[in-house]
Formats: structure tokens, sequence, C-alpha cells
């Protein structure tokens, strides 16, 4: 971003101060999706800037910040909206996560995505634990009956079932789960 | 009381129609942000935040209704302009149908 030119020092504080706001405002998304609303949010500065008296400077740059509003507040929902979209294409689980948490206001389906995103999240724990405590860890019975999933600290008169195979079952389960939430997305920000 | 429900009532219809008032401006010509804001402000007189504009925008050309391009400028910063697409210019069509319909309907109470 190139930055716009000023005359006077108190007009550059308030200007980089105000970009500054800006940038950490969406820091969070992709390096593109940054340049692009820092770029645009300069030009509409510029342009507002263009058509004042040099020696008016600061008063026409505090009424165009003024007027442009807070950078919280009107960035927020382009932002939510380009992290699901960046989550939605890369896949990755903290893009996955951040977006979720800046989108949980935005109604229920968000909301049930972030608890089947943690549930996945605390199924991926019982991976390590299986192989650290492999006789508190899995699928138990007592008898014919379905006793506990996940760890128990007393296993006394239960029967693990699975095994081993508890390990794969998880990563499937995990594997459904997490990618059944990014099509979800996918399909929210194709229709929507 | 009466001023204050009918101050919001204002504000709630101009917010209900920006989309359909900066669609109608672009469609006319190509534009870029500020231009596009002074021009709705032209239109309808709305206290918004200038801000808030941009995320509406940014809906716009999720929907395919707008598309954007950036032009260089002399200054060294580009200016991003704002044009219809098809979709957006039968987006449109059909808008204004149904406002049509609408103010037909409420003018006959």
């Amino acid at each position: 971003m190139i930055k716009i030119p000023l005359n006077n020092k108190t007009s550059v504080k308030v200007y980089e101060g105000y970009i500054r706001r800006v940038q950490r405002m969406i820091k969070i998304l992709s390096e593109e999706n940054q340049k692009e609303l820092l770029m645009e949010i300069n030009s509409h500065i510029h342009e507002s800037l263009k058509k004042s008296e040099p020696e008016n400077e600061t008063n026409e740059l505090l009424d165009t910040l003024e007027r442009l509003g807070e950078p919280e507040d009107f960035l927020i929902e382009m932002v939510a909206d380009r992290k699901m979209e960046q989550a939605a294409k890369t896949g990755n689980p903290i893009d996955l996560l951040q977006a979720l948490r800046l989108n949980i206001g935005r109604g229920i389906k968000h909301v049930l995505l972030a608890i089947l995103y943690f549930f996945s999240f605390c199924l991926t724990l019982l991976v390590p634990l299986k192989l650290i405590f492999p006789n508190n860890v899995g699928y138990f019975k007592q008898g014919d009956a379905f006793a506990s999933f996940g760890y128990i600290s007393d296993n006394e008169d239960l029967t693990e079932v699975l095994g081993w195979w508890f390990i794969p079952m998880i990563i499937g389960i995990v594997f459904v789960l997490y990618y059944g939430i990014l099509w979800a997305l996918k399909t929210q920000i194709k229709y929507k | 009381m009466k001023d204050d429900f009918l101050t919001k009532w204002n504000s709630q219809v101009k917010k209900g129609l920006l989309s359909y008032v900066v669609l109608s401006i672009i469609r006319k010509k190509t534009c870029y942000g500020l231009e596009i804001i002074e021009a709705v402000k032209t239109v309808v007189d709305i206290d918004i935040a200038e801000g808030t504009l941009y995320p509406l925008l940014n809906r716009l050309k999720k929907e395919g209704l707008v598309e954007a391009k950036w032009v260089e400028q002399g200054s060294g910063i580009p200016r991003k302009y704002y044009h219809l697409t098809n979709d957006g210019d039968e987006a449109l069509k059909q808008m204004r149908v149904y406002w049509e319909n609408i103010n037909l309907s409420i003018s006959k109470l």
C-alpha cells in the first residue's frame, strides 16, 4: 500500500494511527485479503482528502475518518466473511477455528459447527491418551451392555472391546466430522 | 415518541433499500467506493458510517451482482471501480418490478 502524502505532522500521526487500527483488525486474514482491504480504505481516505484545502488537512482527515467510522465496527463483517472463505479454501484447522470464532454470533448454524469443532478436538485428544493409557481409554462394556466411551480412571469390571482399533476409528470419526464442517461452510458460501 | 418512531422507521426503510440504490447507481456508470457513497447520500439522505457501505459492496460482489477492478491513478494510489454484472442487471430489473408492485399496492391502501 502506498501511503498518502500528508504535509502536517498531526495529520500523519492521525492517519498512521487509523491505518494501524485497520491493520490490527485484518491481520487475521491472508496477505492478499489484507492488501485488498487496506488498499480500499487507503484509497477512500485519499479520494476524500483530494478535495480538501492543504491548510485544512488535519480537520478534513479527522472528518473523513469520522465519516468512515471505527475500523473495529465496519470491518468486522468483511473480516468474518473473508476468514470463512479462507478457512473453507485452505481447510487449515487454525483458519477454521478463527472463522468459527468470528462468525459465532451470526446464527445457530455457526454455533453448531463450533460445537462440532470442539467435539472433534476432544476426540483427537483421545489418540495420544490411548497411547499413554491403553487400558483406560477406549470403548468399554460391562457384560454385554455399553458402559463408557473415552477416558475412564477406574476400569474395574469393564472390558475395552476395540483395542488398538480405537485409534483408526477415532481418526475416521474426526476426519468425517472435520470435512463435514468444511463442507457445511463451503455450501454456505456458495448459496449465501 | 412519535418522532422517535418515525426516525427509526425512516432509517430502516433507507437501509433496506441500500442494495437497490447502490445497484442502480453502479448500473448508470462504473464507480469507485467514495463516488458510490456520495451518490447514495444524494439519493437517500442517510446518516450511516461510510465504512458500512464497503461490507455491502463486498456482499454484492460475493453474490456475483457486481465486479470490481483496480485502476491505477497518477497519484500512485489506485481506485477500485465497481461495475454491474449481467446477473446484477437482471437482479436489479427484478428488484425494480418488485418495488413498483409494492409501491402500487401500498398506494391503494
